[in-house]
């Protein structure tokens, strides 16, 4: 068996905007592009490495806000592919389903792009079949059925590798919608070689022999979306499989956590930030950077004012300049707390451990936030602009409140 | 717990200071500055920990930083509790039980029970603070005020409370309009709207391709009916155009006659053959005229010279011509040999004269001058002059030497005459000799005297010694050069020693010498006398001079013999040279006479004869040569001559004109043969023009002959018989012609107005449309107008489709705004959160409120109640706190209620107090701590101070109050207390710890 070789990817959310705080317009400029180089640069790598395929398993586009431009630019690379003989095979998610793809852009035919019933297409090489590759394209926004039996169904044992793109939920991962689910179990039962998955953003190798692996994004699109991004360079062989990372993101989004319990003046903290930062972000690639601050002692009177963490974070940005590539704050979050013996309090019974008390019942049943929140989360216009508060969400504004009311009542006058 | 003692080693101004307060009240009173601050923070310190910025109270005087306080707790007795900063921030603590244990930072916390400074402060210290602003305090403020001091003792959960509420109200309100997020919201609708908006945009993306791909449809089929109206239009305006034009042509067509014909140009044909005609006449008859011209100035040249003869004559004359300057030059080179022959003879006649030789120039000429006979003549006379020098030589030698032994002779006579006489020197010599003998011994003489008289003998020991001292003089006498008389002295000390020797040995030994010694002695004393008188000096002197002469003379004779000798080897030599001398002479004449020379001259004649001999036959030599280059010159200078008088004849120079110079002669001789060849040509381009002349003529007869032909022929070309009848023939010619051109101008003109391919056509529909032409073309103008148009608004609808699809593919515009939108929605949840965490605080301190109101405020209530009650003297009997309302309500005795903000500000501070003392009353378990005033009361009126003061004495017995204050009534408001004076003053108030 000749052993084949391929690029996998996928949700390259072409034209999805960046969630992120203001930034500078020459940042801003090369965040927008970042996903466009992260794909251009896995279509280099491909024809770099003269692999026999490249896979993309669903959700190109944004089609939220039908993505011409995308379509366009796939068009573009994947006529670069086919200059270079490199077949390219695509299946629909549910951000660019079939029924919302403008059909007036066409593209090359070294292109096959998976119809809404899973089928399957031969490839192959010196004339002999070589992998044989399986796909469906969602039709719509929507697939609530679990595809792994359409795949079985569609199984024919005529060539040397079996390889399936699906755009889905496995069920245990968390934090997208739970579209095509399946579990891991049903996929490694089947006679496939390789899981060619998409949907789920964060970077995984479910499984090995066969392997199964979700890619992750290309390029990291807020926050939650941390550290290098791009697809895998796959090598099926007889006996083995090899599945590499191939880290095309031009931007990298970090949060780097600080503390100030051993610090006492101000720049001590911006040497630890600078420290940490220079041990977090990737040489040569640009990040946005999510800092915290946490920890207790003499810093913390002075950060615990709106003013001073504005002043913070402006000399932070300083430091790192606007060289290229960038390094730039895009938040900065002080969760300093006084220096309070916790448990003393609470079995003080003081006023400080009765709040600490009250605090302690919302974080162990963060719905019990969601009466006060309710103006706000639950406007009529504002929930329409803002993302429902996840439990973690919750607990983390309720240790924030907490910190805010024992700033104000420890408050030292020393006199 | 009571507080017995206080012990500073060193804080702040405080140092080795100790106080002893007691339980119950008391009351330390200082100045201000006096340290009561200082002194408060140091319990707190010692209880809790030295506060953050402990620099400040670091000793002054330096030394330990802190102290200790000891404490009486029921729970455990005395307890004494030290902190000093030494390590921690905080200080190091260490607590002294009364069983001997000590303790650390833990055993501190167990046994305040937990208590922290934030609470303590809170709760059990009171200061003029707390009072402050009370009585400005509007309802709500005062409320909220009263209330915090029953929960907290005056933390701020109610303030923390409010502040959120506030801060919330300011981001947000579900209503507003103008708070950040509401205006954030805003914000958002309208980018929603505008995404909205640009997505549609997107959507249209098929619509607007199936535009463009319409328009460009629609575009070409508008192009090509453009074209075909252009077309027709082009018909139109060709036809109108072409109509008039062709309505002349068919009218011309008619009155033209094709067959009519003409010569081609014939007027002017005929008017150039009558001018040519009149020209043959002229040039005949000029050509006769220069011929009679010519043959006249032909006789007017006769030559001299035959022309053959002159062109001979001109190269001889180039000829001599190129002589001529030879000539010129041999005549100055003949003045010069000349003169030069001239300085030859010159120099020959002075050696001659010179030498006084008669001119006999064939024996001078044939003297030997060659360089082997100079030789010999050279090495003769060297020989002879070589030999004269030699024997003048010896006999110059010869003179010295006979004069040097006259010299000599003189010499050895006054050498002899100085020598000593023999007889004379010998006596001299004898007695200077005895002289020296005595001279030796005379020294001994006393000694041996002396040894003679004491009788010891001391044989012959003068004899040996004297022997010895004319050995020494002897031979010293030989080194310094008197030799006679050294050897005389050395000999005669010889003599003396052996003398001696043989008698000491075999001489007599016994008394016999003793007499003779006497004798001896004797002798001496005697020859000293006689010695006294000889001239001893003058005999030494002459004897030095006699023994010089004597080696002077030797020394003479033998220079004497030298002299002899060489005069005679002088002699020899000055013969053989004279001999030598003679011999070479002979030679030299040998030599002379062999040479031609005239014998009997010396030896340096012969040289110079020698040179001057070959001078002139050098000067001899070159006259003869110079001789015959003059003969040479005057030989060419003839001949030049010759040739030219010859010329001069033949060119026929009369005789007496011949005489003159040679050159001159030669330039009028080339003159005239020059004028007899120039008269020569002139005769021959004459005769050429002659010739010339006969042949135009001829050739003009010609020319008339051809041109009379020629008219006619023309004449009869045109059909005319005569020249006039040409001429009306011509005039119906020229009106035919006209016609023609006009036909074939309108036929180019229609031509360029109708291509080949349409022409059929257009002259037809000419013929069918005529003057209707014009307005037809007008319609078709107007509807290719409207066409132009339609084309301009499908290209303009085309480009603006094809931006508006452009814009989409770049996405661009889209992306922006939902880049702004997204920004925007981060930018609201960055809000929101900032709002949550208010809204979640302000939840968090209502749930403790909540809980506090539950669970301590009933208790506190109740005490505080009491105590309002007390410190209002009765006036007032109730106080509650209406469920959920954060509010208290008073009870006058009366049973009026009444809200606190309606009490004057005396009875608000005192309900103020009644809530902080019941708190502090009710706080803690087992530890009772003590209560801390910081001029809490000091605005207070007297009297209710007093009975503030003595409530608080009253209701707590027991529990310890520490009343710090500077002022002096305090003091005397309280005459039952001891207070304790503040003045740290180390050095007076030292301690020992």
């Amino acid at each position: 068996m000749t052993a084949v070789t391929f690029i996998h990817c996928a949700d390259l959310h072409l034209d999805r905007p960046f969630q992120t705080s203001k930034l500078p317009p020459e940042i801003l400029e090369d965040v927008r592009k970042s996903a466009y180089v992260s794909f251009s640069r896995l279509i280099d790598r491909a024809i770099e490495e003269k692999v026999d395929f490249f896979l993309i398993s669903g959700d190109l586009y944004d089609l939220e806000h039908r993505s011409i431009k995308g379509q366009l630019f796939v068009k573009k690379q994947a006529e670069r592919l086919a200059e270079a003989g490199i077949p390219l095979f695509i299946i629909h998610g549910n951000h660019d389903p079939l029924s919302e793809t403008v059909r007036e852009i066409k593209m090359p035919d070294h292109v096959h792009v998976f119809g809404p019933d899973t089928a399957s297409v031969l490839y192959e090489k010196d004339g002999k079949a070589a992998a044989r590759i399986y796909g469906f394209s969602y039709a719509s926004r929507r697939v609530d059925e679990n595809p792994v039996q359409s795949y079985i169904k569609t199984y024919q044992a005529d060539a040397p590798y079996h390889i399936a793109l699906l755009h889905g939920q496995e069920k245990m991962e968390e934090g997208h919608d739970p579209y095509a689910p399946f579990r891991l179990k049903e996929l490694t039962e089947t006679p496939f070689d390789y899981w060619a998955l998409g949907h789920i953003h964060k970077r995984r190798v479910l499984h090995r022999g066969p392997a199964v692996v979700y890619p992750g994004n290309i390029q990291g699109g807020h926050k939650n979306e941390q550290g290098p991004k791009g697809g895998v360079l796959v090598t099926l062989a007889a006996s083995e499989e090899e599945v590499t990372f191939i880290d095309t993101s031009p931007v990298d989004w970090h949060t780097v956590r600080l503390t100030i319990d051993k610090l006492t003046e101000l720049d001590g903290l911006f040497a630890a930030a600078e420290e940490k930062i220079a041990g977090t972000v990737t040489a040569g690639k640009s990040s946005i950077i999510q800092l915290v601050i946490t920890g207790s002692g003499t810093l913390h009177e002075y950060l615990s004012t709106p003013e001073t963490e504005e002043e913070v974070l402006e000399e932070l940005r300083e430091l790192f300049g606007r060289a290229r590539p960038f390094h730039w704050i895009g938040s900065l979050t002080v969760n300093t707390v006084p220096d309070v013996d916790r448990e003393r309090e609470k079995e003080q019974q003081t006023v400080l451990g009765d709040m600490i008390c009250a605090a302690e019942t919302f974080r162990e049943n963060p719905s019990l936030a969601d009466d006060a929140l309710s103006s706000l989360y639950g406007h009529r216009t504002a929930r329409r602009y803002m993302e429902s508060l996840s439990p973690e969400e919750k607990k983390e504004l309720i240790d924030q409140a907490e910190r805010w009311l024992l700033t104000r009542i420890v408050k030292e006058d020393g006199a | 717990m009571i507080i017995t003692g206080i012990e500073v080693y060193g804080f702040g101004k405080w140092r080795s200071q100790s106080f002893t307060p007691e339980k119950g009240m008391n009351l330390f009173y200082g100045e201000n500055e006096a340290g009561k601050s200082t002194l408060m923070v140091f319990i707190r310190s010692v209880l809790f920990g030295f506060p953050r910025r402990s620099e400040q109270f670091e000793p002054l005087a330096g030394g330990d930083f802190g102290g200790s306080l000891t404490v009486h707790i029921e729970r455990e007795g005395k307890v004494r509790i030290e902190r000093v900063r030494k390590r921690k921030a905080k200080g190091d603590v260490t607590l002294y039980f009364p069983d001997g244990r000590t303790g650390g930072e833990e055993d501190l916390t167990t046994l305040l029970e937990g208590m922290t400074e934030q609470v303590y402060r809170g709760i059990f210290a009171f200061s003029l603070q707390g009072l402050q602003g009370i009585e400005s305090m509007n309802a709500q403020e005062l409320n909220d005020y009263l209330y915090d001091a029953s929960l907290s003792g005056g933390q701020s959960l109610l303030a923390c409370e409010r502040e959120a509420e506030r801060e919330m109200q300011q981001l947000f309100r579900p209503r507003g309009k103008k708070q950040p997020v509401n205006e954030q919201l805003k914000r958002l609708q309208d980018m929603e709207r505008d995404v909205k908006e640009k997505e549609e945009k997107a959507g249209s993306y098929a619509d607007l391709l199936g535009r463009r791909k319409e328009a460009e449809e629609r575009l070409a089929r508008l192009e090509q009916k453009k074209d075909q109206i252009q077309l027709s239009l082009g018909r139109w305006e060709r036809v109108e155009r072409l109509s008039p034009l062709y309505r002349e042509y068919l009218a011309l067509k008619e009155s033209s006659d094709p067959d009519l014909t003409f010569p081609d140009r014939g007027k002017e044909k005929l008017e150039q053959l009558q001018k040519q005609r009149h020209d043959n006449t002229e040039a005949i008859r000029r050509g006769e005229k220069e011929a009679a011209k010519l043959k006249e100035k032909k006789t007017a040249f006769t030559p001299v010279l035959p022309r053959e003869k002159a062109v001979r004559l001109e190269a001889r004359a180039v000829e001599l011509n190129k002589r001529s300057g030879v000539y010129q030059e041999l005549v100055s080179r003949q003045a010069g040999i000349e003169q030069e022959r001239s300085i030859s003879a010159g120099n020959m006649r002075e050696i001659e004269e010179d030498w006084a030789w008669s001119r006999q120039d064939e024996l001078l000429q044939h003297r030997d001058t060659t360089k082997t006979s100079r030789q010999r003549m050279k090495f003769l006379t060297d020989e002879v002059e070589q030999a004269e020098r030699r024997r003048e030589l010896a006999v110059k030698e010869q003179g010295r030497l006979n004069s040097a032994k006259e010299g000599l002779k003189k010499r050895m006579a006054s050498v002899e005459e100085q020598i000593l006489p023999l007889d004379q020197e010998r006596a001299y010599r004898q007695k200077l000799t005895r002289l020296a003998e005595y001279e030796t011994v005379k020294k001994k003489l006393p000694e041996y005297k002396a040894k003679l008289m004491s009788g010891k003998r001391s044989a012959g020991r003068i004899i040996p010694a004297a022997g010895a001292g004319m050995i020494i003089s002897g031979a010293a006498g030989l080194f310094t050069g008197e030799a006679i008389t050294g050897t005389g002295a050395l000999l005669t000390g010889l003599f003396l020693l052996l003398y001696t020797t043989f008698f000491s040995r075999f001489g007599n030994t016994g008394d016999s010498s003793d007499q003779e010694i006497r004798d001896e002695l004797t002798g001496w004393e005697r020859f000293d006398k006689e010695a006294a008188e000889w001239p001893v000096e003058e005999w030494r002197r002459a004897l030095a001079v006699h023994e010089e002469n004597v080696r002077e003379k030797a020394r003479t004779q033998h220079l004497l013999n030298e002299t002899e000798s060489h005069l005679s080897i002088a002699e020899k030599e000055a013969a053989e040279a004279e001999k030598l001398q003679d011999a070479a002479n002979d030679a030299l004449m040998e030599w002379a006479i062999q040479a031609g020379f005239e014998p009997g001259r010396g030896y340096r004649q012969y040289k110079e004869m020698v040179n001057d001999t070959l001078e002139w036959q050098e000067q001899y030599k070159k006259h003869r040569e110079l001789s015959s280059q003059l003969d040479e010159l005057n030989k060419e200078q003839q001949s030049f001559e010759a040739d030219v008088n010859r010329l001069a004849e033949e060119a026929g120079i009369n005789e007496e004109d011949r005489q003159a110079e040679a050159p001159a002669v030669l330039t009028s001789a080339e003159r005239k043969i020059k004028d007899a060849l120039r008269a020569h040509r002139e005769s021959e381009t004459i005769e050429e023009k002659i010739r010339e002349n006969l042949l135009r003529l001829k050739s003009a007869e010609e020319e008339l002959e051809k041109t009379q032909t020629a008219v006619r022929q023309l004449l009869t070309s045109a059909g005319a018989a005569g020249e006039e009848e040409f001429a009306e023939k011509e005039a119906a010619w020229q009106k035919e012609k006209q016609t023609r051109k006009r036909i074939s101008d309108l036929e180019l003109e229609m031509r360029a107005i109708s291509p080949k391919t349409s022409r059929e056509k257009d002259l037809e529909a000419c013929i069918r449309w005529g003057e209707a032409a014009e307005s037809k073309r007008e319609e078709t103008g107007e509807i290719k107008k409207e066409t132009e148009k339609l084309v301009r608004e499908t290209i303009e609808e085309l480009s603006l489709t094809n931006q508006a699809i452009e814009e989409l593919e770049e996405g661009s515009s889209l992306e922006e705004t939902l880049q702004q939108f997204e920004l925007e929605k981060e930018s609201l949840a960055t809000s929101a959160e900032k709002w949550a965490v208010l809204a979640l605080a302000r939840e968090i301190a209502g749930r403790t409120k909540e809980i506090l109101e539950r669970e301590r405020q009933p208790a506190v209530l109740q005490e505080a109640e009491k105590l309002f009650e007390r410190l209002t003297d009765g006036r007032y009997t109730g106080l509650y706190a209406p469920l959920g309302e954060e509010s208290f309500v008073v009870q006058r005795h009366d049973q009026i209620r009444f809200e606190p903000a309606s009490l004057s500000q005396g009875t608000r501070e005192l309900l103020y107090l009644s809530l902080r003392f019941a708190l502090a009353l009710n706080y803690g378990k087992e530890v009772s701590f003590p209560i801390m005033i910081d001029e809490a009361f000091v605005n207070f009126d007297s009297g209710r101070r007093r009975r503030v003061m003595n409530v608080l004495r009253e209701l707590a017995p027991d529990r310890q109050v520490l009343c710090f204050t500077c002022h002096g009534f305090m003091i005397d408001e309280q005459p039952g207390l001891r207070p304790v004076y503040l003045n740290p003053q180390p050095e007076k108030g030292a301690v020992s710890r």
